[in-house]
């Protein structure tokens, strides 16, 4: 029964879904895309910051992503580049779907509004 | 310059294996309906996982090709009745291509268990293992107990009645599959090294079962879990080849508050057959202008051959934000487990995983050989 009821419930999600009007901020990236698919025990978390990067919080994010973040230029800003080169791309374990990609990239190209970091 | 590229590289392939495969033993779920109907049938722990019971060790025996001796290191180190030990250790080795294709090998698990009888029903369980280090801390780190607990159980010696748990130990919630990168576990509530401080209340009974934990983060140390909260799961046997349940999970951090809300399935079917089945509704509140809701599901198909061998087809569903088209993941797992001895299991491990079915973003997957030796 309650597969069908999580069936219903796919579809009815299904029938009413938009392109990508999610909020490009700060909070929103790291909580709802970078900390589940970065930022988990041995990766980035502030545990073991691998590499010296952790995504698990907005405050560890903000400042992580401070250096890796060029505002308004998301092709020169390595974040943007380890999520879509060929070659070591992150995630390591399972890539992100194109879509939080692209909101990544908004983001960016808004200026990376809560890093706090000026325009060049 | 070359070396530190290579360090770096390997560094990053022994990262993604961890995050791929690395593990901590749980219950076999697979195992239930068929052979015991609680994870306490096997286990000492309430909420099943780590050190087998004296039922779990003849079933350890009993289920692999070349049964052992199935105690601690064989029987051959004695310890008192009031005290038991064991421990896992697990590695695996195989082909990842996420999309980036590797070979990789790597150690995912090093631990010890404990767990000392004390009298009034009270016990004392530690559990000692290795792990990454933390940044910055390394020589502080590599060895950590993962759980500690104290257990109050109102029928010491039997496996059903009521349980009170205070100290380290994963929240109960959900199937609580073996392996990690399962939906349900690494998007549901319940992803590797989410152990926190809590009180856990359990009620046990061949027929229902009850689990509700309060939680806290490790106020110590910085871990992976940065939230507090409160855990529900309850499961009622309809038959003995049918249950039903249903679940709940509210945590709080200083950015998020997730509320979970889901149900849990187990159908034994004929031929040593058993479905088993999660699904998870979240709501995810980040700020006023984001709150995510997903969906998180997992269905698995276990069959136990010969008994030494157990293979699995599993199917899981991810979306992060069901109000956005292509936000979803399918899984596609297949596992085929080989109990050798009382003490060793080979497993083989396939995933195949598609974003929006293919029309996401790349795939990706995998394919394991994995070496558990249990102490």
């Amino acid at each position: 029964m309650h597969r069908l009821v999580l069936v219903g419930a796919i579809a009815l999600a299904a029938c009413t879904q938009t392109d990508n009007d999610r909020p490009a901020t700060l909070e929103y990236v790291t909580e709802a895309i970078l900390q589940p698919s970065c930022g988990q025990y041995d990766c980035h978390s502030s545990f073991a910051r691998t590499k010296g990067y952790a995504f698990d919080t907005v405050a560890e994010a903000k400042q992580s992503l401070g250096r890796i973040v060029i505002p308004t230029d998301p092709d020169a800003s390595l974040l943007y580049v380890v999520l879509t080169r060929q070659i070591k791309r992150m995630p390591y374990d399972s890539p992100l779907p194109d879509k939080d990609i692209a909101l990544i990239r908004t983001w960016i190209t808004d200026g990376a509004p809560g890093l706090g970091l000026d325009i060049p | 310059m070359k070396t530190t590229f290579t360090l770096v590289l390997l560094g990053a392939v022994a990262a993604a294996a961890l995050t791929l495969a690395g593990g901590t033993a749980h219950a076999y779920p697979q195992f239930q309906m068929s052979r015991d109907q609680t994870c306490t049938g096997c286990h000492y722990s309430p909420a099943g996982g780590g050190l087998l019971n004296e039922n779990g060790l003849a079933t350890a025996e009993g289920i692999s090709q070349f049964g052992t001796a199935p105690e601690f290191f064989y029987g051959k180190i004695p310890t008192p009745s009031s005290l038991v030990l064991g421990g896992d250790l697990r590695g695996a080795s195989g082909y990842v291509a996420t999309p980036e294709k590797l070979l990789a090998t790597f150690p995912m698990q090093v631990e010890t268990y404990g767990r000392a009888a004390l009298p009034a029903g009270f016990s004392v369980y530690v559990n000692l293992g290795l792990r990454s280090p933390e940044f910055g801390k390394e020589g502080k780190t590599y060895v950590w107990s993962r759980e500690h607990y104290v257990t109050w159980q109102q029928n010491p010696g039997e496996n059903s009645g009521l349980y009170v748990r205070a100290g380290r130990f994963m929240p109960v919630f959900g199937l609580r599959f073996v392996e990690h990168p399962d939906y349900t576990r690494k998007w549901g509530g319940t992803p590797l090294y989410a152990d926190t401080y809590g009180l856990a209340v359990e009620y046990i009974q061949p027929k229902f079962e009850g689990h509700i934990t309060g939680f806290v983060k490790d106020p110590t140390w910085d871990t992976p879990e940065h939230s507090n909260g409160v855990a529900a799961i309850g499961e009622y046997r309809v038959t003995e080849k049918f249950s039903v349940g249903a679940e709940s999970m509210y945590t709080q951090s200083v950015n998020d508050k997730k509320i979970r809300v889901g149900a849990v399935s187990k159908l034994a079917l004929p031929f040593d057959t058993l479905l088993q089945f999660e699904g998870q509704f979240m709501n995810q509140l980040v700020d006023p202008r984001g709150a995510p809701k997903q969906i998180i599901a997992y269905l698995m198909a276990s069959k136990s051959l010969d008994p030494a061998f157990l293979i699995d087809l599993g199917l899981g569903y991810f979306n992060e934000n069901v109000a956005i088209k292509q936000l979803d993941r399918e899984a596609f797992d297949l596992n085929f487990h080989w109990f050798a001895t009382s003490h060793i299991e080979l497993l083989f491990t396939g995933r195949f995983e598609t974003l929006a079915f293919g029309s996401g973003g790349p795939n990706a997957g995998y394919a394991l050989t994995q070496l558990h030796y249990r102490l």
